[in-house]
């Protein structure tokens, strides 16, 4: 064989190679599995450390390549809030991949349509449902009871807290990305809706500052998922291998958030009632649409956003997410989307995968599944009595996501035999379920069956440090959060002012409403550090892109999805 | 370490021919004495109690002191302060008045604390019941210490003297802490009545370490004759242990978990600071975690005061 063959055959194996690794970064959707992680809390003290093991979980994701050179252009994960919202029925749901659900359903027609605005003109796009939500499920551990006492001790802290949810979710990313080595060492953008916010912060403060999740210096330790980064990095960056990967370095691959109306911390809650109770406010805009009257709170135990959300809700009868549409307009896309997952022709149309190949869709592989304890994903909406104080006492995020409504399904009964995925599959052991667009039992764990929060420990979704850790992130990653004009439950106007409230990290947080200069959407939020804040030798300033839309509810890549896409698309080529 | 003992050698070398040389009623006077006793030591040390203290501020700052906590069971730490002694000794007479003598001394202390602390937050539409239940929070130090010494004797009368004596020599110790802690929350809900744990977890974090240093002491002896050759002695004295460092392995089990490490013993401080007060906690430590909040060297500097030791001798 002469050399001439041999470097024929060479290439020719090269190409064979290349085109079997290109043929594997397909459009797919399956479950990621996680393992049972042990992780703890400690509270300034190593004394006062608290160790959980938490149990498996399957996640469910979908992946759409890009349009074009998938291997060559950027990731987009996305997830939606909650916490415990699946991602399926919302960000993929409506405005993001190559088809999407229509934002004018009515009911009949096609219930899918082509998306105009696909983001897989910019990027290859992954979406997770977090733990319990959506089609992902939690594995009761061996020697766990099928019943109500052995669903209850799953639905505890110890698998629902922000800080394991975050890590879960970057251990199904390391995990995704290892499996596609043909975007292992691509940039990942983050997309994040609502309680997206605190996970895409978590998220990302683990991944830039990982050490500190192993050494005591932050208050979740989980050494191995340090590890797992680590590990990655050694790839990713392996002039790095082995050694700590500085923040600047990392955000080659994780530089970029975009936010869609993201909670941070609990710090927003100084200034949304006051300014939401301010004459001329769009509380009052909403009272004089709807020819009612809105009186603020008249003493001190009375909370304002709840009174607000009161008043919106039940007595001017428009949707807090949404205040220029009706009570339960923003649920409806979510809860129909859910229901339209449910049928392999439209769940195929948007994941372009055929459900029954998914082998973990099925009963079969279900034996230790679950997804609930008290709220099934078809019991009537509203709290169980059991719940009832603990509802009394949530975060008004949570409030709002948990209180009784009345479902806006489609009563389209064209739509009902469309739901084949049950009936086709089977039926499933009890406490589990196909689909859950919100895992209420997981939400409720998040916030009052939490042992280190109910100690007292940091460990709250919206406790201060998650608004510090943003703030450490914004040194290093480029952000971009939408700012909804009728988004009442997170009122974004009240997120520049309360970032300036960390006045231990920044001088100004200020909202600069006309700038940049020459955007259909003007807005954006500088921060200015102090000096020497953070590692840096000056005084750092970091500007948020912080763009108003003036007809957009709290989803808005439903609401305004052109609007949206364009910004984003112009604030990615942002040099 | 070696150069010291060399010193004192000498030392004791130039000590006993100056004597000899002095004394002439050496033949009555020389001689080798052994002596055996045992007792009790009170210490202070500066790093190995700190364990305790650590966890006794923990307890403060996070409950008795919490104004949400109220206290229902708080059975309080004993803390380490004495250890039982031993000590053989050999000596021999130089003279009327001084003697040198080798010693082996061995030292054994251990405190140990069990016991069930909880704390309960009524939050009205729920109790939370914090359980602390130690099933050990122990400290144990073994300790020989084999040492060169020197007396003087001043005879008091016919069948009583007094001795003062000097002794130095190196120290080997091993030391041992645990902390195994069942840590629990129960809850019980008031409107409807429920009841479950919302956390359960049991951690054992066992501790060893071993060194070596040096020891320097001073004793007072009372001596009573009771035959020709033989008698009782009371002792007491000051001996200072100095060992720069410990290292030893670590297991540490919690959450179902267990991980183990080797290393050397280091002193961790961490503030913390709640709304209703701040602590300082300052403990030893060898994992390899807490390396950042290393805040010092761990010196095993131990204080030795011996308050009562009993003994005999016998003229050889």
């Amino acid at each position: 064989m002469n050399r001439t063959v041999k470097i024929i055959i060479f290439i020719l194996i090269c190409l064979l190679a290349i085109a079997t690794l290109s043929a594997s970064v397909e459009d797919q959707s399956g479950f990621i599995p996680i393992p049972a992680i042990t992780y703890s809390f400690n509270d300034g003290t190593a004394l006062s450390t608290m160790t959980f093991t938490s149990s498996e979980a399957r996640l469910f994701y979908t992946f759409i390549k890009a349009d074009e050179d998938a291997q060559n252009k950027p990731l987009f994960l996305f997830f939606n809030g909650g916490p415990g919202s699946g991602t399926s029925c919302g960000l993929m749901g409506f405005y993001t991949g190559r088809k999407t659900f229509d934002n004018c359903i009515t009911g009949g027609g096609d219930r899918y349509i082509d998306n105009p605005v696909s983001w897989t003109s910019l990027g290859n796009l992954l979406y997770i449902d977090a733990r319990c939500a959506g089609f992902s499920y939690g594995l009761l551990p061996s020697g766990t009871s099928r019943n109500l006492a052995g669903l209850s001790s799953e639905f505890l802290g110890r698998n629902f807290n922000s800080y394991l949810d975050a890590a879960e979710f970057i251990r199904a990313l390391l995990l995704f990305l290892a499996e596609h080595p043909q975007l292992q060492k691509n940039p990942v953008i983050i997309v994040g809706e609502s309680y997206g916010g605190v996970r895409a912060t978590l998220m990302l403060n683990m991944l830039l500052h990982y050490p500190q999740y192993a050494n005591y210096r932050d208050i979740y330790q989980d050494p191995e998922l340090v590890d797992l980064i680590q590990a990655h990095y050694n790839i990713v960056f392996p002039e790095y291998s082995g050694q700590e990967v500085p923040p600047a370095i990392i955000t080659r691959q994780f530089g970029h958030q975009v936010l869609i109306q993201p909670a941070i911390d609990n710090y927003r809650r100084y200034y949304d009632g006051p300014m939401l109770e301010a004459p001329g406010s769009l509380v009052y805009q909403i009272a004089r649409e709807t020819k009612t009257t809105f009186t603020p709170c008249q003493n001190s135990n009375c909370d304002p956003m709840s009174h607000i959300y009161d008043f919106v809700e039940y007595v001017a009868k428009r949707d807090i997410y949404g205040c220029h549409k009706p009570t339960g307009w923003t649920d409806s896309f979510f809860d129909h989307a859910a229901n339209l997952l449910l049928d392999s022709e439209q769940f195929q149309a948007l994941t372009n995968t055929d459900p029954a190949l998914i082998a973990e869709l099925h009963p079969e592989a279900r034996s230790r599944a679950y997804k609930y304890a008290y709220y099934a994903p078809d019991s009537p909406s509203g709290i169980l009595p059991r719940h009832q104080d603990i509802y009394a006492r949530l975060p008004h995020e949570q409030k709002v996501l948990l209180r009784p409504r009345k479902k806006n399904v489609p009563t389209d009964t064209t739509l009902a035999p469309l739901f084949d995925i049950p009936s086709v599959f089977g039926p499933l052991l009890p406490f589990d379920a196909y689909y859950s667009s919100l895992t209420s039992d997981g939400n409720i764990a998040y916030f009052y069956l939490n042992a280190p929060y109910a100690r007292g420990y940091a460990a709250y979704s919206y406790h201060p440090l998650t608004g510090q850790k943003f703030l450490q992130n914004l040194i290093d990653v480029k952000t971009f959060i939408t700012n909804a004009k009728y988004d009442l439950v997170v009122y974004t106007d009240a997120l520049p002012p309360a970032l300036g409230l960390h006045s231990n990290l920044v001088a100004s947080s200020d909202h600069q409403k006309n700038l940049p200069i020459n955007t259909a959407r003007p807005g954006q939020i500088e921060i200015r550090y102090h000096s020497g804040v953070l590692s840096q030798s000056g005084q750092a300033i970091r500007t948020i892109r912080f763009p108003y839309y003036t007809q957009s509810s709290h989803p808005v890549s439903l609401t305004e999805p052109h609007e949206f896409y364009d910004d984003v698309v112009a604030w990615l080529e942002e040099k | 370490m070696s150069r010291t003992i060399l010193m004192l050698f000498i030392v004791l070398r130039v000590f006993q021919i100056s004597f000899l040389c002095a004394d002439d009623t050496k033949s009555q006077t020389q001689g080798w004495s052994l002596e055996l006793s045992g007792g009790l030591q009170f210490f202070t040390n500066n790093d190995l109690c700190l364990a305790t203290e650590a966890e006794n501020s923990y307890l403060d700052l996070y409950y008795r002191n919490n104004p949400y906590y109220q206290t229902l069971d708080n059975p309080g730490f004993a803390t380490f302060s004495y250890q039982f002694s031993g000590q053989a000794r050999i000596k021999y007479r130089l003279g009327r008045h001084f003697s040198i003598g080798a010693s082996l001394n061995y030292l054994s202390g251990n405190s140990s604390n069990n016991g069930l602390f909880s704390f309960q937050w009524n939050q009205n539409w729920r109790i939370l019941t914090d359980s602390l239940d130690y099933q050990a929070l122990d400290t144990k130090l073994n300790m020989v210490f084999p040492n060169l010494g020197l007396f003087y004797r001043l005879p008091l009368g016919a069948k009583t003297d007094m001795e003062l004596g000097l002794c130095a020599g190196p120290v080997f110790a091993e030391a041992r802490l645990k902390r195994h802690i069942i840590d629990s929350i129960q809850v019980r809900e008031v409107s409807p009545v429920n009841e479950y744990i919302m956390y359960r977890d049991e951690r054992a974090l066992t501790m060893e370490g071993s060194g070596t240093g040096l020891g320097v002491g001073a004793n007072l002896k009372l001596e009573f004759k009771i035959g020709q050759s033989m008698g009782l002695f009371f002792e007491t004295g000051y001996t200072f242990y100095h060992l720069p460092s410990l290292s030893g392995r670590s297991t540490d089990s919690a959450g179902g978990q267990t991980r183990s490490w080797e290393g050397e013993w280091f002193m961790v401080g961490e503030q913390v600071a709640k709304n209703w007060g701040t602590a300082d906690f300052f403990y030893p430590s060898n994992d390899p975690s807490l390396q950042l909040r290393r805040v010092g060297e761990f010196e095993l500097n131990i204080h030795a005061f011996l308050a009562l030791q009993l003994g005999i001798y016998l003229n050889l």
